[in-house]
């Protein structure tokens, strides 16, 4: 994937970085615009048939609904039947991607796609949408529903990692089983799986380096990394929520309004009379063992 | 003075086993609880398992309690007295906070018919009879995280049970301090310590009105 050589037309960009900002967490597909409605008349999936097209719902939920289709899909797309070129089909992610600021100018993703194992292993030119499908995006932070949002991002990996077949052979490497066989030191697998995203473990350190996916032998395998006060599920998961719906007395308590995570989710109210409580109990012991120590020497 | 057999060896192997199975498992939920990366310690894993393994055994030995106490008369030592209930824990409270010091006798000694005095009685029996098992059902419901409803009086399910374990093992934990250094407030301080190593424990008789 390289940086678009040709200029972005700037009209674009300003209808882009205006839909951006306008566009709401969820649409409804009543919500589509007429253009794109008669897109979908052709190019919906079918119901029985998922891969057939365009889900209409997801497209409409999407950051790119507002967009309609011809911001992308343009040269070639005037009349029908379509004249479109296999390179026309689609626009390049980046050729709207590179203005307006983060987080909508991708350069740095662009670069952390290529230092990733994707990038070094597989194709310099690693695609956006190898992974993403434009027509669905969501980011984790828009979503209404947060298990749905890491698990459709799990999907994504596991459309490429989580093949049919067996894990011995090293072609078979990217099979299901191999997955689960690899990740067998970690409890309670599928509720590891289902409240976090592979990224929280996949990418290094706390930065937000959800694209710098790194080699299966540098992923975090330290259970402290999230289970602790200072969880770096704040930094990841949690990074576009960590200011809001905070819960008192607890630590990290925007994880909390999802799940219990083991050492993460301490109520510090709840330690702190306790320790309190300790600290007196242990105060009255040893003064009462003084006093029973003078007095009973007193008496003898 | 007569001695008598007031800890059979069932139940001193019962409370010995627990004593090491809390320890475990008072450290090892300290270190899940407060995990910081790079600590000293057994670390997050090892207590994970650790913790696991000596709540399973812990629920058996539990299972032991129960049946020993319904197959054995020391199940009757916990039975309460409702009538005179609180003059025995006021009458018990005065001793320690003030007869203690005084060399005043024990107002409940040890007898063939009586083992805990009436403060012990009613803290063992919230402790082994409420506390002990919430804090079991609530560990096991832990273990299996996929059936804890997802809400629970308004509460998440998980959240609601993890802060009731937490708050049962502050206690448990606060518990077996108090539990600890009253074990050294027997005619001797070390009295009761013999008591529940060996079974037996003098019989004072009766106090002296």
């Amino acid at each position: 994937m390289r940086l678009p050589s040709h200029a972005i037309e700037s009209v674009s960009i300003m209808v882009l970085a205006m839909s951006i900002a306008a566009v709401p967490s969820k649409l409804s597909g009543q919500e589509l615009d007429e253009a794109a409605v008669a897109c979908l008349g052709c190019h919906a999936a079918n119901p029985e048939s998922p891969g057939s097209g365009i889900r209409t719902e997801r497209f409409a939920a999407s950051v790119h609904a507002l967009l309609g289709c011809r911001m992308c899909h343009s040269t070639g797309y005037e009349g029908f039947p379509h004249t479109a070129t296999e390179e026309q089909k689609a626009g390049d992610c980046t050729s709207c991607h590179t203005g307006g600021g983060e987080p909508y100018h991708f350069g740095w993703i662009v670069n952390e796609v290529r230092a990733s194992v994707h990038g070094r292993l597989v194709s310099e030119e690693f695609a956006c949408n190898e992974c993403h499908d434009p027509h669905e995006v969501l980011p984790v932070h828009r979503a209404t529903d947060l298990r749905e949002a890491i698990a459709e991002a799990n999907r994504r990996c596991l459309d490429c990692h989580g093949l049919e077949g067996g894990a011995a052979t090293e072609s078979e490497r990217h099979s299901l089983a191999r997955l689960i066989e690899v990740h067998s030191f970690l409890p309670r697998l599928r509720q590891h799986a289902t409240s976090a995203r592979c990224v929280e473990c996949h990418t290094p350190g706390r930065e937000q380096t959800v694209h710098l996916i790194l080699s299966a032998r540098s992923a975090v395998r330290d259970c402290v990394e999230c289970h602790t006060a200072n969880s770096a599920l704040l930094d990841k998961l949690y990074r576009h929520k960590a200011e809001e719906d905070r819960r008192a007395g607890f630590v990290n308590s925007v994880i909390l309004n999802d799940y219990y995570v083991v050492g993460a989710t301490q109520n510090k109210e709840l330690d702190n009379v306790m320790w309190g409580l300790f600290g007196l109990s242990l105060l009255g012991i040893c003064v009462h063992g003084v006093v029973r120590v003078a007095t009973g020497s007193q008496r003898s | 003075m007569k001695k008598i057999l007031l800890y059979p060896w069932w139940l001193r192997s019962w409370h010995w086993i627990n004593v090491i199975l809390f320890v475990l498992l008072i450290w090892t939920g300290v270190e899940l609880h407060f995990a910081r990366p790079g600590t000293a310690g057994l670390g997050f894993q090892t207590s994970r398992v650790l913790h696991n393994a000596a709540g399973i055994l812990l629920t058996f030995n539990y299972l032991v309690f129960l049946l020993g106490n319904l197959l054995t008369k020391n199940g009757r030592y916990y039975l309460l007295n409702l009538g005179d209930i609180t003059e025995g824990m006021v009458r018990q409270l005065r001793f320690y906070v003030w007869g203690i010091f005084r060399g005043e006798p024990h107002p409940y000694p040890h007898s063939e018919q009586r083992k805990f005095n009436p403060l012990q009685k009613i803290s063992y029996t919230i402790v082994m009879y409420m506390i002990l098992p919430l804090m079991i059902i609530g560990g096991w419901l832990m273990f299996f995280p996929d059936k804890v409803p997802e809400e629970i009086i308004g509460v998440p399910g998980r959240l609601f049970y993890a802060l009731t374990h937490t708050f049962l093992g502050w206690l448990l934990g606060l518990f077996m301090m108090v539990h600890i250094y009253l074990g050294t407030t027997g005619n001797t301080p070390t009295e009761l310590y013999k008591g529940i190593l060996t079974g037996w424990v003098p019989a004072h008789g009766e106090p002296e009105e």
